[in-house]
């Protein structure tokens, strides 16, 4: 049992007040559940019955559990057709205008944040004489009951965790929302890793609290000067943020085992310990992000918690928040699209004043979106973003031959300090510029010309040196190419950096891999096999890299895997004394044939399983011109054309016939 | 906001700018490992971009049937040289899979010897003369004329590749004079040719790790300013051929890389 508000363990299950904070209501059980909706915790019985339409509106579908102002249930809009979570407030809690004002507070505060790391909550009513609040769903569960039932996650999935809480905060913060009660049992984890900050009962809008309504909050997880009642402000916020990464990352409280919550919050207390003395693995950057953020001073805490989030080590998750910004907008708009033609068939009927409130939230969201994260909300939109990407790709790309023309004008008559000094600071005034321009614009399209022209300079750095010192070529030169542009890409979300970065490590690790075979690096393309580690590297990279970068640059990775497969397999196949193997020719070939023929079925099978759509769409394409390959190797010369041509139109045909059957199963076994 | 991928970057660019500084500043040492000094007819001048400023010299070294740079005979003939280096020459040239068979060895690295104006540079014009005599015995006067031929070698570069080996200590060994051969590092493989008359034959082709270019710092254009724009194959049939109009001090670094010390204008005959 632990106490409500300060979170300390409490003894028996009755009510009770906690001799640390003196909080006076029921003490609860944190739940483990894997099913639980925000701030809830099943511990007790329900008082509506699943299948109970409320409010003539909503299916009441399962009870989720009891918090301290009530309880949540899972519940079905009949009205949208969407699962909610209803939080009703308690019986004996519903003539408090306490904690009626806190429910309407929560409504009011959470709506003003609109961001994929925030908990959305819809609205608030009054039915058969009970408030309630309806909000989004979230089927997971909550940070502290993920640490009861796990204990500390693996290091790099705490990071995860905590960018996105620091993302959501952040967010929050920017709309003037201070939470005040930033816990682990207020931050739920979904099923597909999304974390969301929930409860704005006592949060506030403005930038300080003052008086009274200081102190509302959960003790053990308040900062000092909010413990005080004095001035609160998001700093306040960023001390709590602290308090709960320390839990993240240690698996334990910063001040376990302290006496009192007063002691653990009194300004002069001794700092917790090192995080990492709790937990070896955990970084130094992490450690003083955490320790920054539990300054005794609000004034030496982080100024944001964006900044705490960048301090922590990988890319931010900017990547996939603005990748769910984005779903978001996208989901809306089908939603409407639907709802439309819902109406129109008459198959639903919506009042015209809560279709009016559902357009008011929706655009409210949107206008949130577009403003943070620039989303395109129409499919013209659409097509004017992709025309600017791909003007901006142009624009690169002559961009950096304008600065290789230029540079050939002007570098003969340049003494060779300054050349070098030139060739040395272009490339680094082109990658601050993209750190300035990324700051400046949401949508990264400077940024994304500014990345790329920083990496032509940077080629052009290395070339000229080389020429200018008569260096030879060297396969290092593009392991640095690499790396800049894997930097750059990782750095922005950039998949033309990326695409870049893949080519030019590729032919680097290629050339290193010949090179170490005893093969000039420069032929390593006639030794195909040296490709082979490359391809392994890139199907394994979404695994390892792609954690730090979007996930849109994991169907990148797989599709150089299997590029530089095709190509050895192509090679080889056809030519096998080019190989390593000392095998005969004939040998190499059938060795390599059979294996494209497997790995490319595999992949194909993989992706469909998978769901990577660019995976099965490439290894098929592979796995047809293995095909026809062989085909033409077995017949082009034994029959005539018109019969070569028959028997491939042939085998298409079967192919046909059996990606029917198997659609036609998978729709069968669809709901 | 500086990011972590801004910092790897930048942390790229300086560590990269700064390992080219310093070897470059190991090879510029004292004492070279060669210096040589060579006329237009080795290092001429490379053909430049349209829009380009930079300056480039070429080595130019002379091969059989006035090649220059490709299947350049060793002292003991190219299959001998790549045997030297380990490549399978078991495959008769005429054979019609002796292309692929010889693709399939890739270049390797060897360090090759060029000699200035030695022993070989006069066997080669003995043989490039004693070549044109076959062929005026076999095809009559409709090849290149004598004048032509003469022109030529008078005018070609005086460097030959005198050897081959893997291993820089032994050419080094066989060849201790710094001021008339180069050993330069390169990558040797085997490639067939077909000559005129002499079917399809097994040659040995030589590639500059460093391409073979060196750059005209700024402080040596002066004795090179507009000679590009007047080259020294002044075309016409037989060829005619201006002479050498400067000369250049080649040193080649403690690492081995090459780099022009001096240019100074030749006097026109």
């Amino acid at each position: 049992m632990r106490c409500e508000r300060c979170g300390r363990e409490l003894p028996g299950n009755a009510e009770s007040s906690c001799p640390d904070c003196g909080d006076t209501r029921t003490a609860t059980v944190d739940s483990g559940s894997r099913t639980a909706a925000p701030g809830s915790a099943p511990s007790a019985g329900p008082t509506i019955e699943p299948g109970t339409v409320f409010a003539s509106r909503y299916r009441i579908l399962e009870f989720a559990g009891r918090g301290a102002m009530g309880e949540v249930y899972r519940a079905e809009d009949l009205k949208l057709g969407q699962v909610v979570a209803l939080k009703f407030l308690r019986d004996e809690a519903g003539g408090d205008s306490r904690y009626l004002a806190r429910l309407l507070n929560e409504v009011k505060t959470a709506r003003q944040v609109a961001h994929p790391n925030v908990c959305r909550v819809y609205d608030v009513g009054e039915a058969e004489g009970r408030h309630f609040l309806s909000m989004e769903w979230i089927d997971g569960e909550t940070l502290a009951a993920m640490l009861t039932r796990r204990g500390r996650p693996p290091l790099d999935e705490a990071v995860r965790i905590a960018r996105r809480l620091c993302a959501g905060l952040a967010a929050a913060h920017d709309r003037g929302v201070i939470h005040r009660d930033l816990t682990p049992s207020n931050v739920m984890l979904d099923e597909s890793g999304a974390v969301r900050i929930t409860d704005f009962g006592v949060a506030e809008l403005g930038r300080v609290v003052r008086g009274r309504r200081a102190r509302e909050g959960t003790p053990a997880y308040m900062a000092p000067e909010q413990f005080a009642g004095e001035e609160v402000t998001a700093r306040s916020d960023i001390y709590s943020l602290g308090l709960l990464l320390y839990e993240l990352f240690t698996g334990q409280q910063a001040y376990h085992g302290t006496s009192t919550v007063r002691t653990a919050v009194a300004p002069d207390r001794e700092p917790p310990p090192p995080p990492s003395r709790l937990a070896p693995d955990v970084d130094p950057a992490i450690e003083a992000a955490i320790l920054g953020c539990l300054a005794s001073d609000p004034a030496q805490r982080p100024a944001s918690a964006r900044q705490v989030g960048e301090a922590l080590p990988g890319d931010d998750g900017l990547f996939e928040v603005a990748a769910a910004a984005q779903q978001r907008a996208d989901r809306i708009a089908a939603f409407r699209a639907e709802l439309s033609d819902l109406r129109q068939a008459g198959v639903m009927k919506v009042a015209e004043a809560d279709l009016a409130a559902v357009e008011r939230y929706h655009e409210s969201v949107l206008g949130d979106l577009v403003r943070r994260f620039d989303v395109d909300v129409s499919l013209r939109g659409r097509q004017l973003s992709l025309g600017m990407r791909i003007a901006s790709l142009l624009g690169a790309i002559a961009f950096s031959f304008a600065a290789w023309f230029f540079f050939q004008r002007i570098w003969g008559y340049l003494a060779v300090p300054v050349q070098v000094g030139l060739l040395a600071s272009g490339p680094a005034v082109a990658v601050l510029g993209t750190a300035y321009a990324s700051r400046r614009e949401k949508s990264l399209y400077f940024t994304m010309i500014l990345a790329v022209v920083a990496f032509a300079l940077f080629a052009i750095d290395l070339s000229v040196l080389g020429i200018t010192f008569s260096l030879p070529e060297s396969y290092g030169a593009w392991l640095a190419l690499g790396l800049f542009a894997f930097a750059l890409a990782y750095a922005h979300g950039l998949h033309s950096l990326l695409v870049l970065a893949i080519a030019c490590a590729g032919v680097g690790l290629g050339g290193l891999i010949a090179e170490l075979a005893g093969v000039w690096w420069a032929r390593f393309a006639m030794r195909p096999e040296s490709v082979l580690p490359v391809a392994v590297l890139c199907a394994l990279a979404p695994r390892v890299a792609g954690r730090h970068g979007p996930a849109s640059f994991a169907p990148v990775y797989r599709l150089f895997a299997l590029a530089w497969f095709a190509y050895a397999v192509f090679f080889l196949g056809n030519l096998g004394m080019f190989s390593f193997l000392p095998l005969e020719k004939q040998t190499v070939e059938i060795l390599y044939q059979l294996a494209g023929f497997l790995v490319a079925s595999a992949a194909v099978w993989l992706g469909l399983r998978a769901r990577w759509p660019e995976t099965t769409y490439a290894a098929s394409v592979f796995l047809v011109a293995l095909l026809l390959n062989k085909f033409t190797d077995w017949w082009w010369n034994l029959l005539p054309k018109y019969a070569f041509f028959l028997i491939v139109g042939t085998v298409a045909i079967g192919f046909l016939v059996v990606l029917r059957t198997l659609r036609a199963r998978l729709q069968r076994a669809a709901p | 906001m500086i990011r972590r991928g801004h910092i790897v970057a930048l942390v790229l660019v300086l560590a990269c700018n700064l390992a080219v500084l310093v070897q470059v500043a190991g090879d510029r040492r004292d004492p070279s490992n060669a210096e040589i000094w060579l006329t237009e007819r080795e290092l001429p001048l490379a053909a430049r971009e349209q829009e380009s400023s930079l300056l480039l010299l070429e080595l130019a070294w002379s091969g059989e049937g006035g090649a220059e740079g490709v299947g350049a005979v060793g002292t003991g003939g190219d299959e001998a040289l790549l045997r030297g280096l380990g490549f399978d020459c078991s495959m008769p040239a005429e054979r019609e899979e002796a292309g692929l068979f010889y693709d399939a060895q890739l270049p390797r690295a060897a360090w090759v010897a060029l000699e200035y104006e030695g022993a070989a540079w006069r066997a080669w014009q003995q043989r490039e003369r004693d070549a044109f005599a076959s062929r005026a015995s076999t095809a009559g006067a409709a090849g290149e004329t004598r004048e032509a031929m003469e022109s030529r070698l008078e005018h070609a570069s005086r460097l030959v590749l005198v050897d081959a080996d893997a291993a820089r200590s032994e050419l080094l060994r066989r060849y201790p004079d710094r001021e008339r051969v180069l050993l330069l590092p390169a990558h040797v493989g085997p490639s067939l040719r077909r000559d005129e008359g002499r079917g399809r034959r097994l040659v040995a082709v030589i590639l500059w790790d460093g391409g073979g270019q060196v750059v005209v710092p700024r402080s040596l254009r002066e004795p090179l300013a507009g000679l590009a724009e007047r080259p020294r194959d002044r075309g016409g049939k037989p060829k005619e051929y201006l002479p050498p109009r400067y000369r250049a001090l080649l040193v080649q670094g403690r690492r081995d890389l090459l780099r022009l010390a001096a240019v100074e204008p030749l006097a026109e005959r």
